[in-house]
């Protein structure tokens, strides 16, 4: 049985209470594991909702949106954080960011320009899946982004997904669709997700790794990596220090 | 073979600060499919409500088999409804209303 996996749910602005609903509608559509993007202070909003999550019988994973301007202040963000939350991803708004950020192999996700003009020049090309493909990137695509949109400007973000996607799998680099909800309207169950990528030329079965395998598969990972013993990928150690 | 239409039953919950009529709702399913998809992508879908529930803003769609995902496509492409925020989420989905009622 498959177990779906939303990884982007922004922390609504209004209290924790709304947070709690959008927790409890999520686990009702089907979700197992959601990962919620939290700012850098919010170390008591995180502890908050592992509370609620482990209530619900949810899994959470911590993530952290990055946008840096330039090359330098994304691998300074990084550097950082990596230990600190289970899912990085950068939204790239140059070409430089977009290089740096898909050969680095701390980042998880690459996120590009809700702005449908500005993602027809700032797009998941294929020199930058050349890149994604040798590291452990991942494109996600945010259906808030397609939903928010009027239908000429959906339309146009979709042609723009759709060359991304047919990229991506060219080289090998996972995608994932995720809702990228800031409120309850804005959630969707893991199946309504998967039919959107149908309208990109994902066949159902892909569509639907999309929003349980491959994500899942990346905050393993990464739950592996932030483990004490964890040495590199394959090697960990097995027994403790004897002197 | 067979010639008998298939169809899917979907049984969908709205989410909107407003109590929604069975007629807005068709409106809206509609509309959003014709926006998605065109005129042709509606004729395809055939889409029905089978009933709907103003209290609980819940009800059963039907569509043709093979069209099941561009009618959720079009369900979760709703975002809003009388510029209200809405939602549309599909729960349950099964080849026969019995099953699905159950």
């Amino acid at each position: 049985m498959r177990r779906f996996t939303d990884l982007h749910l922004r922390f609504p602005k209004g209290d924790v209470g709304e947070l709690k609903e959008m927790l409890r509608v999520s686990s009702e559509l089907g979700y197992s594991t959601l990962a919620i993007s939290f700012s850098l202070n919010m170390k008591e909003e995180i502890r908050q909702t592992r509370i609620i999550c482990s209530d619900l019988g949810i899994g959470l994973a911590t993530r952290v949106d990055l946008e840096p301007k330039t090359e330098g202040e994304l691998l300074r963000a990084v550097k950082g954080l990596r230990y600190r939350f289970e899912i990085i991803a950068v939204k790239c708004l140059t070409k430089g960011v977009a290089r740096q950020a898909a050969k680095d192999r701390r980042v998880d996700i690459l996120n590009f320009p809700t702005d449908p003009a500005q993602r027809e020049r700032m797009y998941f090309d294929r020199q930058e899946a050349v890149l994604a493909s040798g590291a452990l990137a991942a494109l996600e695509i945010n259906a808030s982004t397609i939903l928010g949109e009027g239908p000429f400007n959906r339309a146009r973000l979709l042609a723009t997904m759709r060359r991304e996607i047919t990229e991506a799998r060219r080289m090998g680099v996972p995608f994932i669709l995720s809702s990228g909800a800031e409120n309850l309207y804005g959630l969707r169950s893991p199946r309504d997700l998967a039919s959107l990528l149908t309208l990109m030329d994902v066949d159902w079965e892909s569509a639907l790794d999309a929003v349980s395998e491959e994500p899942l598969k990346m905050v393993e990972r990464n739950r592996e990596k932030l483990k004490v013993d964890h040495i590199s990928p394959g090697v960990r150690v097995v027994e403790g220090d004897q002197k | 073979m067979t010639f008998r239409r298939k169809y899917r039953y979907a049984g969908f919950r709205v989410l909107s600060p407003n109590h929604l009529g069975e007629k807005e709702v068709r409106d809206v399913i509609q509309r959003s499919i014709v926006e998605l998809l065109g005129a042709h992508g509606l004729s395809r879908i055939e889409p029905r409500i089978i009933e709907y529930d103003a209290e609980r803003s819940g009800g059963i769609i039907r569509c043709k088999h093979l069209y099941l995902p561009l009618l959720r496509a079009s369900l979760a492409s709703i975002t809003t409804i009388g510029e209200k925020p809405a939602a549309f989420l599909i729960l349950k989905v099964s080849g026969s209303l019995r099953a699905l009622r159950n």
